[in-house]
């Protein structure tokens, strides 16, 4: 039989109820090597190779007044569209958000799993988690399971002592910190906005718009993202979200303003 | 379509037995004897992030099974553990009430197994549980659900919370997030102010709340006509929210139709109806061919 | 023979003819040397209230931490070895926390006490892997917090038994403070006057001078059912007053 004890490496604290113990132990497939049958079920050269779906645009960036979230909202299986209102941008705590590319319930469970550890940190500590500790919680739990098959491309933000803070962690093991991200098939659109309109000195406001036109365009050029827009900022007191435009909203309010923009060149 | 899976493609697929290629057909009827990827897989090899490879500690003795290719050569029997029963499962909700439905139809393949194996479960009061998916895990899980609900009561002294149960089927569905169960679940109840809720799950534990959803072979049948007719989704003008008699016969036309489209929905649907006073289960026929 | 104590005193899970489990009351004495922490129930919130013995002038008060926050709505006092007790508040945090996690709602002051008197008697020189201690926790808790069922206030000890209270003193002063509450508790007291009747208490019965920086008081009110810990300058405040 394998030795599976890594899949108990991140919970191995002599401290933990038998619930907690409970919870803690996944089951496994009755084959001889489960972390093989795992990868096999992904690997590209069997005759069914699967592979995950992230269809999915998010993106976060740095600038002078915090941090700006934005994600699209929908989840695709194959060509059905699964939800049009995922909720991509996971709120670990009053002030830190994760954001969701890959797995869902991969994302889902273990950024909760990050804010229980940072609750229990700031229970033991008396004092908030920095964004660069809870990226590590979360980058050496999802290294734990490395090759068994998770997938997960999340991006961790949050304000701490040291100020703003956006850290890239996915599934591979790979954790960054940066200015900007974004993370999912339409990344490469939501980048070409983005990094054609950032400035750092940007007002509040303009780096809203920004956001939502980055995500915007990937919804238009990418078939796996759609949805809405939610948007939320990281300031010093904590995060708030902003808004929640549908895009079909912005298409055609973008599409007006365009309009209007032409009617004014042509009468200039 | 080619994973009856909910957002998530963990199915595990093993390219060898016919049970398992009937399983992978699921929605689009059984294809035996067809393994490579149909085109929704095709389009997600183009988008998709490269799989993790597998480090060599765990691929050494993957060689094996892994080997086996499909049409030539000699096959080993892989492990496969998963059949696809069929039947459409939903769950809708208004201000003051809930409706759980399943049809009880239970088939392999072309086979239909039992026409009286009714797709809900009643958890308490306040709501019931409905799986499509395959019967075996779907039993299985409503057995260690039942079992945390107990130890729940006994803990907390009060009956589970819809929000509660909603939390604890997504941490079982995830502790099996290796190995998955093949059901696929939604949850329909009252929440702690008496509204509505529904709550729809993939095979490894993501899950949302929202005011209608369906699972099972007739998802992509039902689930766009209850966006229209019951959320009254992208409607320009917003009609009236639709009364709990409405609501039960929106459900009844539904499951009518999925049984005139969809072979694996037929015969006829148990329907937990869920208010204030609590949980009345109704019954009735559909065809039966 | 089998009348001397001593013949009982050596294993720790041995009982005696008379049916008594010796190390497990010598824990309970062991309480009685602890400082002395007050706990007051009223229906506007909870109150627990602590002696810190600053046995030193060089010592930094802020170390000594008789009081702490177990989840948002909990709070829970210590006396006895504080040692003990650190390892008893972890195991509640945690299941607390794990709680949340797995049912998305608050867990409740009951299950929270009654998860750890769950390890109260997990000792013994046996099975040392699945038992992280060797001898009973030499601690009493106090649990106080706000859940759906309101205001509660539970007390454990070594032997995992619990119960509740409407107010009650732990540690070395625990009896004179026990008879002064029974005297001066009244259900319908506002969370003040559970403050300053606790305080009152502890000034009476410690052997220190009462000041801001010797004495603890944490609240869980109704109104918000969130625990918090008072700074020296509230305590100060509470003190002038009395």
């Amino acid at each position: 039989m394998a030795d599976l004890s890594f899949l108990h490496a991140t919970k191995a604290s002599a401290a933990l109820p038998a619930q907690e113990m409970e919870e803690a132990s996944f089951a496994l497939p009755a084959v001889a090597d489960p972390a093989a049958y795992q990868s096999q079920l992904y690997d590209p050269a069997s005759a069914t190779p699967l592979h995950m779906a992230h269809g999915t645009t998010t993106l976060a960036f740095v600038f002078k007044h915090g941090v700006v979230v934005a994600v699209d909202s929908r989840a695709t299986q194959g060509q059905y569209i699964g939800s049009q209102t995922v909720k991509k941008v996971i709120e670990i705590n009053p002030y830190l958000l994760g954001t969701m590319a890959g797995g869902a319930a991969d994302c889902m469970f273990w950024e909760r799993e990050l804010g229980r550890q940072c609750r229990l940190y700031e229970l033991r500590n008396k004092e908030r988690i920095s964004v660069r500790a809870a990226s590590k919680i979360l980058g050496n739990i999802v290294y734990n399971y490395k090759g068994m098959g998770l997938s997960m491309g999340t991006m961790v933000t949050g304000c701490d002592a040291s100020g703003f803070s956006l850290f890239y962690v996915d599934s591979d093991g790979t954790r960054l910190e940066g200015q900007r991200f974004s993370v999912g098939s339409g990344s490469t659109f939501a980048y070409g906005v983005l990094d054609s309109g950032f400035r750092w000195d940007m007002e509040p406001e303009e780096a809203y718009d920004l956001a939502r036109r980055a995500i915007y365009h990937a919804t238009h050029r990418d078939a796996y993202s759609g949805g809405q827009v939610n948007l939320y900022h990281v300031r010093e007191e904590g995060w708030v979200k902003i808004s929640a435009d549908n895009v079909f909203d912005l298409h055609y309010g973008y599409a007006a303003e365009a309009a209007a923009e032409a009617d004014a060149e042509a009468a200039a | 379509m080619a994973f009856p899976m909910q957002r998530e493609l963990y199915l595990p697929t093993v390219p060898t037995l016919t049970v398992s290629s009937q399983m992978h057909s699921g929605l689009s009827g059984p294809s035996l004897g067809s393994h490579g990827p149909s085109g929704p897989m095709a389009a997600r090899l183009a988008t998709g992030k490269q799989a993790p490879v597998a480090p060599s500690r765990f691929s050494a003795a993957s060689s094996s099974s892994a080997a086996v290719t499909v049409g030539s050569g000699p096959k080993t029997a892989a492990f496969s553990p998963y059949v696809l029963n069929g039947g459409t499962a939903l769950a809708l909700a208004g201000k003051d009430f809930c409706i759980v439905a399943g049809d009880t139809r239970m088939s392999a393949g072309y086979e239909i197994h039992t026409r009286n194996k009714p797709k809900t479960y009643r958890i308490n009061d306040k709501c019931s549980i409905a799986m499509a998916g395959m019967q075996a895990d779907a039993t299985n899980l409503i057995k260690m659900l039942r079992f945390r609900i107990a130890m729940y009561e006994r803990k907390m002294g009060k009956p589970m919370s819809t929000q509660s149960l909603a939390q604890l089927v997504s941490t079982t569905l995830y502790r099996r997030r290796f190995f998955p169960i093949y059901a696929f679940v939604v949850i329909g109840g009252l929440d702690e102010d008496g509204v509505g809720s529904v709550y729809g799950y993939d095979a490894v534990g993501s899950f949302e709340r929202s005011t209608c959803c369906v699972q099972g072979s007739g998802t992509s049948l039902l689930q766009p006509v209850l966006d229209n007719q019951f959320d009254f989704k992208n409607h320009s003008i917003k009609p009236d929210e639709l009364t709990l008699d409405e609501s039960i016969d929106l459900v009844k036309d539904v499951f009518v139709s999925a049984g005139e489209r969809d072979i694996y929905t037929g015969d006829s649907v148990e329907m937990h109806i869920i208010t204030a006073d609590g949980v009345r289960v109704e019954t009735f026929d559909l065809k039966r061919d | 023979m089998f009348l001397t104590r001593s013949e009982y005193d050596r294993g720790v899970n041995t009982f005696s003819p008379e049916g008594r489990l010796f190390q497990v009351e010598y824990a309970v004495q062991a309480i009685k040397l602890g400082s002395t922490v007050i706990g007051i129930q009223t229906p506007e919130g909870v109150v627990l209230a602590a002696e810190k013995r600053l046995s030193s002038p060089l010592l930094e008060p802020w170390s000594v931490e008789k009081i702490v926050e177990i989840d948002s709505h909990i709070g829970c006092g210590m006396s006895g070895l504080t040692g003990d007790g650190r390892t008893l508040v972890e195991r509640a945090r945690v299941e607390t926390q794990s709680h949340r996690f797995t049912f998305n709602e608050p867990m409740s002051v009951l299950a929270t006490t009654q998860a750890v008197c769950d390890v109260a008697l997990s000792f013994g020189d046996r099975d040392a892997e699945d038992k992280p201690m060797s001898r009973p926790f030499g601690v009493a808790l106090l649990f106080a917090g706000v859940d759906e069922n309101g205001p509660v206030l539970y007390q454990t000890d070594p032997s995992g038994t619990f119960l509740q209270y409407k107010a009650v003193a732990i540690g070395a002063a625990s009896e004179g403070a026990n008879n002064h509450l029974e005297e001066q508790y009244n259900p319908e007291m506002t969370l003040e006057e559970a403050i300053r009747c606790a305080l009152s208490i502890l000034k009476q019965v410690m052997e220190d001078k009462i000041s801001d920086i010797n004495v603890e008081v944490g609240v869980v009110p109704v109104e918000t059912g969130l625990y918090r810990i008072m700074d020296a300058e509230e305590i100060q405040g509470h003190l002038e007053a009395l």
